[in-house]
C-alpha cells in the first residue's frame, strides 16, 4: 500500500479539463517528481489530495485511508510547502515557524524544540527576529520551507519550491529536501526545472494537460526516446553542404547548422561523435569546441508532446 | 488556539497603517471638536458681573442692601449658591468713574438721599456683554428696591405686621413662578454629545480588523489562508481566535480614543462611564461580526475593501452622524423602515450614546445594547456559514 494512491482523478474548470483521469501511486521513502509545463495539473492535483479543492471524480487515499477535509489526523501528518510564499508578513521567522507548527503540534516545549530544529535546518539561525520582507529571496522561501517541515510531516509536498530563487539557494533547498527523505519523509515534488528533478526525484511523472504522459526512474524515462547523445560542433568555416554528409552517417537522426554551430542527435548505443569528427576532418573542414551530453527529461517532453517543457 | 489568539493579535497590531488609522481617527476627531466646541460650554457658563460700588455713607445707610451684595458676590457668596457680582468697592463717584477708566468693569453703583441705588454705564466703555450684564444689575437692584420701598411703608403704615412671621417669611423669600429642570441626565454639554458622535464613528470603523483577520484563513484569498486551510486542525479552531482577537484589537482601540477624551479633556460622562465602556464593547463586537460577515463573502480583497468603505459611511449616514441633514434622514428612515433602522448597527451604537446622554434611565440604553447583540449574533450566524466551506471549486 502506497502513501499516496489516486485512482481516476478527474477535475474540470468549467470547459478546461485540469486532472483527467489521473492515477498516482508514491510508496513510502520515496521522492516523487511530479514535471510539467506550467498549467499542466500539478498544483491542482495537490490540492486535490489535500481536500481543498473539489474534484468530479475519482478516489484519492493518504496513508492507506480515504482523504476527505475533516481528516485532520491524515493532515497532521503531513507537511505543505507551497509554490507562493505563505507566511505572516508582520510576524518574525521564528513566529512565523511557531504559528504553522502550532496548528500541528500544541505541545508548547516539543513544539520549541521542533521549531529551533526547523530553523538550524533551513540555516536561517542568524535571521529568527527577522521578519520575512527583510530576507533575501532565497531566505524567504527558506522560511516557507520551514514553516512546512517544523512538524516533522510523514509527508511533504514541495509545489516548486525553487520558483525565482538563485542557484546557490536552490542547491540548498534541493540538498535540505533529499535530507528529509533521509530522515524518513516521503516527498512529492512539483517543478518545471527538468534538471531539479533529475537530481533529486527516485521517480518522475511527466503531466501536460492534467494527463500523465510518462511515468519511470530517470533512466527509465530517457529511455523511451531513441537518442543516445546531442553533439554541438562549432566549425571555423561553416559550409551548408556538410549537413547533408553528416546526415548522411547511418547512427545520426538529426543534423542542423545554427550559424556556425553544427547540432546533431545520435542514435543510443552508436559512436558518435568519434565517425562525425572523422568526416569532418576528411572533408577538409576545421572545427573549434565540440560539445556532447546526453539525452535531458525534455528531450523525453519534446519526443512525447512535440513541445518544449518550457514553451 | 491560543497561539492563534496570540498570532491574530501580533499581526493586527503591527499593521502599522491600519492601527495607526484606527487609533489616529478619534483622537484626531476628538481633538478638532474639542478645539471648535471646547469653548461653547465655557461661553455658556454665567461669569460674575464685574461692577464696582461706591461705599459710601448713603450706601451704607440704606437698609439691607451692602448685605445683599456682599451675599451675591464673588469672594463672599455662600457656598453652593452662583456668583452675580465680581465686586469692587471706592469711596466716591470719581473713583468709580476712574475705576471704568482703568478696569473691565459694567458699571457702577451709588445710593443717593433717598436711598435708592442707581447703576451707571459709561457708553465710551461699552462692549457686547454690557447690556445683559447691566440687565442683570438692574433686575437685581429693582428686586431690592422693590422690597425695600415695601418694607418701608409696611413699617409707616402698620409696624405691627412684622410681628407675622408668615408674612416676613413671604417678604424674605425670593418667589419664583418657574420650575427649573434639566432635560439631559447630565448638565447640557454640546462638546459631549459631538465626542459621543465622534466616539460611535471610531466603533463604526472597527469593521477593518476582523475583515482582516477572516482574509487572511480564507483558502481563496491568499497563499497564507490556503496553507492555513491545508492544517491539521478545523476552521472553527482558526476562525474564533481570529475574531476573538480582532475583538480585543477593536476594544483597544477603543480604550485609547475613551482614555483620550476623558483625561486629557477632562470629559465627563455624568458618571456613566460603566454604560460608555460597555457600548463601546458590544459596538466593537458588533462590528466585528460585520466585518467577519464582509470578509467571508466570496468576492476579491479590493472588493471587500471598498465594501467597508461604503458601509461606513453608509451606516453613519442613516445613524445621523454627518450632521442636521444625517439626522433628518436618519429618524426618516427609523420611522418609514423601523427594521432597517433596527439592523444599522451604527444607528444601534448612537442610540445607546444618545439614550445615555438625554435620559436618566437605562431603557432605551439597554434596547439598543440588545439590538448591538442582536445583530452581532445574526453576523455570527452569517460569517459562520458563508466560512464554513472547507473544499472550494477553485483558487
Amino acid at each position: 500500500m502506497g502513501v499516496v494512491e489516486i485512482h481516476d482523478l478527474t477535475k474540470r474548470y468549467k470547459e478546461l479539463v485540469a486532472l483527467d483521469h489521473f492515477n498516482l501511486s508514491i510508496e513510502k521513502g520515496e521522492v516523487f517528481g511530479l514535471l510539467g509545463p506550467n498549467g499542466s495539473g500539478k498544483t491542482t492535483a495537490i490540492n486535490c489530495m489535500l481536500q481543498l479543492l473539489t474534484y468530479d471524480r475519482g478516489t484519492i487515499e493518504l496513508f492507506g485511508e480515504t482523504m476527505s477535509p475533516t481528516r485532520y489526523d491524515l493532515k497532521r501528518r503531513i507537511g505543505i510547502v507551497p509554490q507562493n510564499m505563505a507566511v505572516f508578513d508582520t510576524l518574525s521567522v521564528y513566529e512565523n515557524i511557531d504559528y504553522f507548527c502550532s496548528l500541528y503540534v500544541s505541545d508548547a516545549n516539543r513544539r520549541k524544540a521542533l521549531v529551533e530544529e526547523a530553523i538550524d535546518f533551513v540555516g536561517l539561525g542568524d535571521y529568527r527576529k527577522f521578519r520575512p520582507r527583510k530576507l533575501s529571496g532565497g531566505l524567504a522561501r527558506r522560511l516557507n520551507i520551514a514553516c512546512g517541515i517544523a512538524h516533522k510531516p510523514e509527508l511533504i509536498f514541495f509545489d516548486e519550491p525553487t520558483v525565482a530563487v538563485d542557484p546557490q539557494s536552490r542547491n540548498a533547498i534541493l540538498e535540505g529536501i533529499q535530507r528529509l527523505n533521509q530522515e524518513g519523509s516521503t516527498v512529492l515534488y512539483t517543478s518545471h526545472y527538468m534538471e531539479e528533478v533529475e537530481q533529486i526525484c527516485t521517480r518522475i511523472m511527466i503531466l501536460d494537460h492534467g494527463q500523465q504522459l510518462a511515468l519511470g526512474t530517470n533512466s527509465e524515462l530517457k529511455g523511451l526516446v531513441d537518442i543516445g547523445e546531442k553533439v554541438e560542433i562549432e566549425l571555423a568555416t561553416p559550409d551548408q553542404s556538410v549537413v547533408a554528409a553528416v546526415q548522411a552517417l547511418p547512427h545520426v537522426t538529426g543534423v542542423s547548422l545554427e550559424g556556425d554551430v553544427l547540432k546533431l542527435t545520435c542514435l543510443r548505443g552508436a559512436r558518435g561523435v568519434g565517425e562525425i569528427l572523422d568526416l569532418l576532418h576528411g572533408s577538409g573542414l576545421t572545427y573549434g569546441r565540440v560539445y556532447s551530453e546526453p539525452p535531458t527529461l525534455n528531450d523525453v517532453f519534446l519526443a512525447i508532446t512535440g513541445k518544449e517543457l518550457r514553451d | 488556539m491560543g497561539i492563534t489568539f496570540i498570532t491574530t493579535v501580533k499581526t493586527l497590531v503591527r499593521q502599522r497603517d491600519t492601527l495607526l488609522w484606527a487609533i489616529a481617527f478619534p483622537l484626531v476627531l476628538c481633538t478638532l471638536i474639542y478645539a471648535m466646541l471646547g469653548n461653547l460650554d465655557e461661553a455658556y457658563a454665567l461669569k460674575p458681573v464685574e461692577i464696582v460700588v461706591v461705599d459710601d455713607a448713603a450706601y451704607q445707610a440704606t437698609t439691607g442692601l451692602p448685605e445683599m451684595i456682599t451675599a451675591l458676590s464673588k469672594d463672599t457668596v455662600a457656598e453652593g449658591d452662583t456668583a452675580i457680582f465680581d465686586t469692587t468697592y471706592v469711596d466716591s463717584d470719581e473713583a468709580a468713574r476712574q475705576a471704568l477708566t482703568d478696569g473691565d468693569y459694567t458699571g457702577f453703583i451709588t445710593v443717593d438721599a433717598t436711598g435708592q441705588p442707581a447703576f451707571h454705564v459709561d457708553a465710551r466703555y461699552a462692549s457686547s456683554t454690557t447690556g445683559t450684564n447691566a440687565s442683570i444689575v438692574k433686575i437685581v437692584l429693582d428686586q431690592y428696591w422693590q422690597t425695600a420701598s415695601l418694607v418701608g411703608a409696611m413699617a409707616q403704615t402698620d409696624p405691627s405686621l412684622f410681628t407675622d412671621p408668615a408674612l416676613l417669611e413671604r417678604l424674605t423669600t425670593e418667589v419664583s413662578y418657574t420650575q427649573r429642570v434639566s432635560v439631559t441626565a447630565n448638565p447640557p454639554s454640546d462638546s459631549l454629545a459631538y465626542m459621543y458622535s465622534a466616539l460611535a464613528f471610531s466603533v463604526i470603523m472597527m469593521m477593518s480588523f476582523a475583515l482582516a483577520a477572516v482574509e487572511d484563513i480564507q483558502a481563496n484569498t491568499s497563499a497564507l489562508g490556503a496553507r492555513r486551510s491545508l492544517a491539521g486542525q478545523s476552521k472553527a479552531r482558526t476562525l474564533a481566535p481570529a475574531i476573538a482577537a480582532s475583538w480585543v484589537v477593536g476594544f483597544g482601540v477603543q480604550l485609547v480614543g475613551y482614555s483620550y477624551v476623558k483625561f486629557a479633556f477632562g470629559t465627563s460622562f455624568g458618571g456613566k462611564d460603566p454604560a460608555v465602556l460597555l457600548t463601546l464593547a458590544v459596538g466593537v463586537l458588533a462590528m466585528t461580526f460585520t466585518g467577519a460577515f464582509v470578509g467571508s463573502l466570496p468576492i476579491s480583497s479590493g472588493a471587500k475593501s471598498g465594501i467597508t468603505a461604503t458601509l461606513s459611511c453608509f451606516l453613519s449616514l442613516f445613524a445621523g452622524l454627518y450632521g442636521p441633514f444625517a439626522q433628518d434622514l436618519a429618524e426618516s428612515a427609523a420611522e418609514n423602515a423601523p427594521l432597517f433602522a433596527l439592523a444599522n448597527p451604527a444607528r444601534q451604537v448612537t442610540q445607546a450614546f444618545h439614550a445615555l446622554y438625554y435620559y436618566d434611565g437605562y431603557q432605551q440604553f439597554f434596547q439598543a445594547i440588545l439590538a448591538l447583540l442582536g445583530l452581532a449574533a445574526v453576523f455570527f450566524v452569517l460569517s459562520t456559514l458563508m466560512l464554513r466551506r472547507k473544499r472550494y471549486a477553485s483558487l
